[in-house]
């Protein structure tokens, strides 16, 4: 450990990514034990005066066959969202990117709403949700359209995959708002549902394990160039002075971000606010480092919407709000709370 | 840090159509300051683009100690040369100490974290570009004085064997262009660092370059010693204005004074002729 | 089972019959959007008089042949025009103001409908008696149908109020609750709506909700598609094979509409639910009742 005492940052990441983990196994624990329906974990656990027959199946029906999953999903979405955020942030070193605004949730979303309104894989396919299928082929195809778009000039540049991306995205609305315009009442609320980003319920243990398993997978190989993203503040040019392949980083990073995006909104929809707020709010915390926020990212954001989505089916119970509607009602303000406090500290590119 | 030689021959460089660099030849051996001056739009920044392979497609040849440089890869290429910009950005508030560590990324090997030598090097860095006080300081909040400072450090951690400057005392005051180059000078004949330095400032050039490359509209007009390119004939063909040039009592080094219109009507009333 | 023939007379009494209003004679043309303004109009008789229906419109039979021109909010006022209709009938909240009052200045009467609760519809029924110069029979068919509704109270008072849940959409879970129709309905056919704490007529609720209050009873109203499960049935309910009503096979899947237009036809949807919950004291529901309209 003798290294990582002296440097300035190793100290700093290894307790932000480990306190960021316990903070999440806090909020899992929590969301699991409240909902609905109060599930009395250290009860179960055989802690505490024992449950009679019928209330402990019920509870433990409730707790495996809805709330496990439901909540372990939340972690997942919320890490790979927030992951995406950083991502693109560093790739476009600009403050207002999301995990949306490059297009491939455009994509995403389009797939997802042919495939309701089609009515195509609603069996379900390989153990998934068709709609989820092809909301992510749909991500795919756009991944690879706007890369190809925003190449053909030359350079890949951030200007370039920013316009292209948003201009995707307004494409992709249009044609939505055509699919609602003709749809039936029916297929107007799923793709409205659909759209407005929920935590799903259905997914099998099997997709959820897979699920975490890529997103795992990807953030590593982002936190891999953690380093890279640091030497992207010295400005492109800098950043190839001191030996960063900028080019091959662009793309790679377009291509991991967009996947984890992709993965996210197939099979939930278009939960905004995570993977904006969440990357700003460790950056005011935490500093710039990449090496720091990646990590703690991925933490720190799975517990933000497993507490997001607790606070989504408690609030109103026995009815449900939208997760995104929860995230943009209590990230927002938080952030412009922080912003407030440590606002002359914090400075993103720019002035 | 060993000096590498560079070598260009009959380099030429295009943006699209229009041709910004042709049959540029000129050398920069280990253990001196080259000096690269011309007026605006002559090719200089392009140049340095080049050596520093931000920039490929170029015709001709560039050799660093022997080996093309279109042929070395990006991280091999940084640990033989390093760039101070004229000014550079800062988007992220990290530390001066943090920023000088990047300095060092061409030396990692695929680790996350920088290793205790990369933490020495930074050290040693620092306190040749005389930045130690600084090292703590958000690099966001320096002056462009310090800040050159830092970049400078930065260049020092990557271990150099060629130094590329492009007018990097532009927006310094008159203590800190002098400061920045007595440390340059400092490392060139401490470790035999080959430097390339592109300057507006002509005196500057006169002071600490060993040698000088006036490049005009994309060639070489003159190269040599200072003084012996630094001439009124030279730098009146090739700036297309009217200069003083002199040599200093004291110093003994070459002083050049642009001309005013007034200075211009004093003189021709006078009679007297510029010497050199 | 000796009132069932007595319900079945009273149901009988406000169905649609035509009584006159004839077509191009009468000065009221009607274009009616919703679902429920045509079978109240029907009801009341005055169908001649209807000239133009909504998208959404596909009951009763006779207005097949007629043009469509618009859902709720948004009616095609050109074809308005040209239809020469006089009176726009939709339901409250849809039609924004600035069509209505746009229609006004044309010179076309907009009655906006709440038909969302059992109150409504009386109040429904009568706006249109009104407007149609048919007040009598509309008073006529409120008190009938009440009087309906009344009966099966009464019949289904004296068994246990057995849980019940009203899905009427999944994906996601959607159900009724409190300023609904159905929630009214349940509490008249002797049922317990377990989501009575909803706070909304129609809301989002939580998987977790309906497995904690395990409903004896769910009435299944999301699916419309033609070829949909119909019946007693757990096609499609497979996931949930904890709730008590799947396992005991009390899963009813209906065609949305046998339910979801509150109108004439309220009696006989407060029988239909009575059946499914108190087969015991009103007999089951027949096969055909779970399929759609015709």
């Amino acid at each position: 450990m003798a290294p990582f005492a002296e440097h300035p940052v190793a100290g700093r990441a290894l307790r932000a990514a480990l306190g960021s983990f316990l903070l999440l196994l806090l909020c899992l624990a929590a969301a699991s034990a409240i909902g609905a329906v109060k599930i009395p974990l250290l009860r179960l656990a055989g802690f505490g005066p024992p449950l009679d027959p019928s209330e402990r199946e019920i509870a433990l029906r409730i707790l495996f066959d809805v709330r496990l999953p439901r909540v372990a999903v939340a972690a997942v979405l919320g890490g790979a969202l927030t992951a995406a955020g950083i991502a693109f942030q560093a790739l476009l070193r600009n403050p207002l990117a999301d995990p949306y605004v490059l297009g491939v949730s455009g994509g995403a979303s389009i797939g997802g709403v042919l495939a309701l309104v089609t009515g195509v894989g609603a069996a379900g396919m390989l153990g998934l949700p068709g709609v989820a299928v092809f909301a992510f082929l749909g991500a795919l195809g756009a991944l690879v359209l706007i890369e190809r778009i925003a190449s053909s000039g030359g350079r890949f540049t951030v200007h370039t995959i920013l316009l292209t991306g948003v201009i995707f995205n307004a494409f992709c609305a249009a044609f939505i708002y055509f699919i609602q315009s003709v749809a039936t009442l029916e297929q107007l609320h799923a793709i409205v549902f659909y759209l407005m980003g929920r935590v799903p319920e259905d997914l099998g243990p099997a997709a959820v394990a897979v699920l975490a398993a890529a997103t795992l997978l990807i953030t590593l190989l982002l936190l891999a160039r953690a380093r890279d993203f640091n030497a992207l503040t010295l400005g492109e040019e800098g950043a190839v002075q001191v030996g960063v392949e900028v080019e091959k980083l662009k793309h790679t990073t377009f291509v991991l971000g967009s996947i984890l995006t992709g993965l996210a909104v197939s099979v939930a929809g278009l939960i905004g606010f995570v993977g904006l707020v969440v990357p700003h709010l460790l950056r005011l915390v935490l500093g710039p480092d990449h090496r720091v926020l990646i990590p703690a990212g991925f933490f720190g954001g799975a517990a933000f919407l497993v507490v997001a989505d607790l606070l989504a089916r408690t609030i109103a119970a026995p009815g449900e709000i939208p997760v995104g509607v929860v995230t943009a009602l209590v990230g927002g303000p938080f952030f412009l709370l922080l912003l407030r406090r440590r606002g002359s500290d914090y400075s993103f590119g720019g002035a | 840090m060993k000096g590498v030689a560079c070598i260009l021959e009959e380099v030429g460089f295009s943006y699209g159509a229009r041709p910004v660099l042709e049959n540029i030849s000129f050398t920069v051996e280990p253990g001196e300051v080259v000096g690269l001056v011309g007026p605006n739009g002559s090719g200089k920044t392009t140049l340095i683009r080049l050596l520093s392979g931000v920039r490929g497609g170029y015709a001709g040849s560039i050799l660093l100690d022997g080996r093309e440089i279109s042929r070395i890869d990006r991280r091999e290429l940084a640990r033989t040369v390093a760039v101070v910009p004229q000014e550079s950005e800062a988007a992220l508030p990290f530390s001066a100490r943090e920023i000088v560590l990047m300095g060092r990324h061409p030396w990692a090997r695929g680790a996350l974290f920088e290793s205790p030598d990369d933490l020495r090097a930074v050290d040693e860095a620092l306190e040749r570009a005389g930045a130690q006080t600084l090292a703590d300081r958000n690099i966001r909040e320096l002056s462009a004085g310090e800040r050159q400072r830092i970049i400078f450090a930065r260049a020092l951690a990557q271990d150099p064997g060629l130094l590329l400057l492009d007018e990097p005392t532009s927006f310094l005051d008159i203590r800190y262009q002098t400061e920045l180059y007595d440390r340059v000078r400092d490392v060139v004949e401490n470790d035999g660092v080959s430097v390339l330095t592109v300057l507006h400032d002509l005196n500057l050039a006169a002071e600490y370059c060993d040698r000088i490359c006036l490049l005009s509209n994309g060639h070489i007009h003159d190269s040599g010693p200072t003084d012996e390119v630094l001439t009124w004939a030279n730098l009146t063909a090739v700036f297309a204005t009217d200069v003083y040039v002199d040599t200093h009592d004291l110093t003994g080094k070459l002083v050049i004074i642009p001309l005013s219109q007034r200075a211009r009507e004093i003189i021709g009333d006078s009679g007297v002729q510029p010497t050199r | 089972m000796l009132l069932l023939p007595a319900l079945l007379l009273v149901i009988g009494a406000c169905s649609g019959r035509e009584a006159g209003g004839q077509r191009g004679g009468g000065e009221v043309r009607i274009a009616a959007l919703a679902p429920a303004a045509v079978e109240i109009i029907t009801a009341l008789g005055h169908a001649g008089r209807i000239v133009a229906v909504g998208d959404y419109v596909h009951w009763p039979p006779a207005t097949d042949h007629l043009p469509r021109i618009g859902s709720w909010d948004a009616p095609h006022v050109e074809r308005l025009l040209e239809l020469e209709v006089t009176l726009l009938v939709t339901v409250a909240g849809r039609a924004g103001n600035a069509t209505r009052e746009r229609l006004a200045d044309l010179g076309l009467d907009v009655l906006a409908l709440r038909t969302d609760t059992l109150e409504g519809t009386w109040d429904s029924f009568l706006a249109l008696g009104g407007a149609l110069g048919a007040r009598e029979r509309s008073e006529q068919c409120v008190r009938f149908m009440q009087a309906a509704l009344d009966s099966v109270a009464d019949l289904s008072r004296g068994a246990e109020p057995r849980p019940v849940a009203i899905v009427v959409g999944t994906e996601p879970l959607y159900s009724a609750g409190p300023g609904s129709h159905l929630h009214e309905l349940l509490r008249i056919a002797g049922a317990e709506n377990v989501f009575a704490d909803l706070a909304s007529p129609y809301g989002i609720v939580s998987r977790e909700a309906l497995i904690a209050r395990g409903p004896a009873v769910i009435v299944d109203l999301s699916d419309n598609r033609p070829g949909a499960p119909r019946g007693r049935t757990a096609a499609g309910w497979e996931e949930w094979s904890s709730l008590p009503a799947v396992t005991a096979g009390e899963v009813h899947q209906l065609d949305p509409d046998r339910l979801t237009i509150p109108g004439p036809r309220l009696p006989e949807m407060a029988l239909l639910l009575a059946r499914i919950v108190h087969p015991e004291i009103f007999g089951e529901p027949g096969e055909n009742d779970y399929g759609p309209l015709r």
